[in-house]
């Protein structure tokens, strides 16, 4: 047995540092980085915001980090208060109400220059971000990404290509000089770089036991999002990897003895992530694999690292949340068979409507094609008000007898 | 008068049999659609009858087993009729792109529908832009040749001509008998234009064009007197499958004159330029028509449109009639509330959920706002 140190992830300390610098240098005075700030929707392409020096910061990182600070709720309030249902999207929510009283662990993001919006992960950003768009009064660039339900078509292909162009003019606007394509062939074999390597991280959960969980997983995330395309990922997934494999060699794993293999559907609920990461490893049940992180490098097929900008239209538009769901149950399929997996357990998150409804479909593909148990837990990723213990735990241990 | 409206109410709440019906007289197919934005006079031009699909309610409860709780009752509804069977006599589905519960309800009726055929129209969110445009059209004309290939016709552009011709007298019809009943100069309420409305929407076109003009001939060249001192009322949100507000209002003391629903004002909004190649003339109504708050143009036109037209038709009070979970009406409603009040003009929200719980709630706030105003 691993003692509870060696437990822990040592590159947990490092991703910290990273990304507290990296909210220190957003939140210093623009005079003083001479860097202009974009907000970008966490499905949204970040690599040309780095090839033009523009700091991108994420709303929806932010809602995680007040979600798990548990300091999403009073925040949604704030925006009900202001005029907005309790049934829209927790993340937007938060966000609006912190932009309007600087709210959160950071006390508010740093004010844009620029709002990015590509619709490839749910319509809610849209409006969202024109929410943003009146309330900071800045240009809005709207990446319009249409859903593949059953294909990419043509006609998709052209009409996205030409938003990437349109992006690029933007962005040249907005920052007032030339798009470097120099600097952008760089950072786009970079993003590739971050995304094959936490590819592999995600990978070395095929192991038994696996050497982290996707409760890890949820965290190491941040980087993939809002640095992709810089070094500083690369090194810091470089980093992780060999550890992940050391614990592999060592027979680290978190939970102990790793008797059943699940895996998640939907963002987490960042408020409640250390319950379930109990709640599940004292049936010595560990979560090896999610549908939620592995979409920051689901699209690596349709990526061409030596033209990354040529690329980016199919790649960004092909993302899992932007297909039907017959395709998103046979991810999960693949998944299951993948990492050996015992059962599936779906977040009904009130919370995200595209990624939750047609999760009864799924779960009986998934059934029928791979026999495995599934759980269907209702929640909401930031909104502790949705969330009933005691009936999520009841379920929980029905589910874990079928086991 | 009253045959004309007794067939718009027999049609309007008895949408299915009527189109089945149609089908059984005429041997042709129907095709069920979705939203304001689904291309009917393709789907007219291809011999079919497009049938918007708004759900018939009652609860059915088949749908529980394939959406969750906080889905909206017309997603629900709607996928209820078709788990009961009675969409069956449908011969096919089109899904034009709009919301985030509507992309995913268009999965599940392509998974679950029995022997009828189903097409997604990606239709750009983006409305303001050269190349959105572009793809509008090219979204259409894999539309039209997927109908014909489904449908086993040919598409003619005389065939696309004449379905806009026909189109165009319905829009037309439509909004010139609400501007003649908001005005006093047809005795028709708001809620039978409604109902009207809702006939339209089941019913094949060219009857429909007929009976609306039939109706145009009612309209009086000068306003009749008021009805009393009625507070002229706003409504607006995504469909409203709730009749029985427009009399609730009128029992409060108020009076309906601008009605912006997704099936009435912004469904009549702007024709087709009839002029024009029918095909990219379809697809450039959509980037000019009053827009849905699924699509994306300008920051402020859809709140610019309502207040415009409530200082036109000089509105006291707007109700909001949100849909609950409704996500996009439910973003745009602090920004437009607020551009209201700015111009003087109140407000007042109310989530409409099922049908039950609209009557008591819906009266007692419509009758404390009318008090307000």
């Amino acid at each position: 047995m691993a003692t509870p140190d060696e437990k822990k992830i040592k590159a947990d300390k490092r991703l910290r540092e990273i990304m507290t610098e990296y909210y220190i240098e957003a939140k210093t005075p623009k005079e003083q980085t001479g860097k202009k700030i974009a907000w970008i929707t966490s499905g949204g392409p970040v690599e040309p915001l780095h090839a033009m020096d523009v700091i991108p910061i994420y709303p929806e990182n932010y809602g995680a980090m007040c979600g798990a600070a548990k300091m999403s709720t009073e925040l949604c309030e704030k925006a009900e208060e202001m005029g907005y249902s309790s049934d829209l999207c927790s993340y937007a929510r938060g966000d609006i109400a912190s932009a309007a009283v600087n709210g959160g662990p950071i006390g508010g993001l740093p004010e844009p220059d620029m709002l990015i919006c590509c619709n490839n992960i749910c319509g809610t950003v849209l409006k969202w971000y024109q929410v943003l768009a009146r309330y900071f009064d800045v240009p809005l660039f709207v990446l319009d990404t249409p859903v593949c339900h059953t294909g990419y078509e043509k006609e998709t292909d052209i009409y996205v290509r030409h938003q990437i162009g349109e992006y690029v003019a933007f962005l040249e606007a907005v920052c007032g000089r030339s798009f470097d394509y120099d600097r952008m062939d760089e950072v786009g074999t970079l993003s590739v770089k971050a995304q094959k390597l936490w590819q592999k991280v995600l990978d070395t959960t095929v192991n038994k036991p696996a050497p982290m969980t996707c409760f890890d997983a949820f965290f190491h995330l941040a980087m993939i999002v809002t640095l992709r395309g810089t070094q500083t990922a690369v090194d810091y997934y470089e980093l992780l990897l060999e550890e992940m494999n050391d614990r592999i060699c060592k027979g680290i794993s978190k939970v102990e003895p790793e008797r059943y293999r699940l895996i998640w559907d939907n963002l987490p609920v960042w408020y409640k992530m250390r319950w379930f990461s109990d709640k599940f490893g004292a049936h010595n049940a560990g979560f090896v694999a999610d549908t939620y992180t592995s979409g920051w490098c689901g699209t690596l097929p349709y990526l061409d690292e030596n033209d990354f900008l040529g690329s980016m239209a199919e790649s960004y538009t092909r993302i899992f949340l932007n297909t039907g769901i017959d395709h998103m149950a046979d991810n999960i399929v693949k998944m299951v068979e993948k990492y050996d997996a015992d059962g599936v357990v779906f977040h009904s998150n009130r919370s995200c409507k595209p990624y939750s409804f047609g999760q009864y479909d799924i779960q009986r593909i998934v059934g029928e094609k791979t026999g495995t148990p599934c759980l269907m837990i209702e929640a909401d990723m930031c909104d502790e008000r949705k969330f009933s213990e005691t009936q999520v735990e009841t379920r929980i241990d029905a589910f874990i007898e079928m086991l | 008068m009253k045959d004309v409206l007794d067939r718009f109410e027999e049609v309007a709440e008895n949408p299915q049999t009527c189109a089945f019906e149609w089908k059984k007289e005429t041997g042709r197919p129907v095709v069920g659609t979705f939203c304001s934005y689904a291309p009917e006079e393709i789907i007219y031009a291809a011999g079919a009858l497009p049938y918007r699909m708004l759900g018939t309610g009652g609860a059915k409860g088949y749908s529980d087993a394939y959406l969750q709780s906080y889905c909206c009752s017309v997603v629900k509804n709607t996928l209820d009729d078709l788990l009961s069977g009675e969409l069956d006599f449908l011969d096919g589905a089109v899904f034009p792109h709009t919301c985030d519960s509507v992309q995913r309800l268009s999965d599940i009726f392509r998974l679950n529908m029995k022997n009828s055929f189903h097409l997604d129209a990606v239709l750009p969110a983006k409305l303001d832009t050269p190349s959105a445009a572009h793809y509008m059209k090219s979204v259409l004309e894999r539309l039209a040749g997927d109908l014909e290939e489904r449908l086993d016709t040919r598409v003619t552009k005389q065939d696309l001509t004449d379905a806009v011709l026909v189109f165009n007298r319905i829009r037309n019809g439509l909004r010139t008998l609400a501007d003649a009943g908001m005005d006093n100069r047809i005795n028709i309420t708001a809620g039978e234009l409604h109902t009207i409305s809702r006939g339209v929407t089941a019913m094949d076109p060219a009857e429909a064009a007929d009976l609306l003009d039939r109706l145009c001939t009612f309209i009086q060249p000068k306003a009749e007197p008021g009805s009393g001192p009625s507070k002229r009322i706003g409504l607006t949100g995504s469909v409203c499958g709730v009749p029985s507000v427009y009399e609730t209002i009128e029992q409060a003391g108020g009076r309906v004159v601008l009605d912006d629903f997704c099936t009435t004002e912004r469904y009549t909004d702007f024709a087709v330029d009839e002029s024009a190649d029918p095909l990219p003339a379809i697809a450039a109504r959509y980037l000019k028509k009053a827009d849905c708050p699924c699509k994306h143009s300008s920051l402020y036109s859809r709140g610019e449109r309502i207040v415009e037209k409530a200082e036109k038709r000089g509105v006291k009070g707007v109700i909001f009639l949100l849909l609950k979970f409704c996500d996009p009406h439910a973003f745009d409603y602090p920004y437009i509330r607020d551009m209201l009040e700015l111009k003087g003009i109140k407000s007042m929200v109310f989530e409409l959920d099922d049908e039950q719980s609209v009557h008591a709630q819906f009266r007692t706030r419509c009758e404390a706002f009318m008090e307000m105003l």
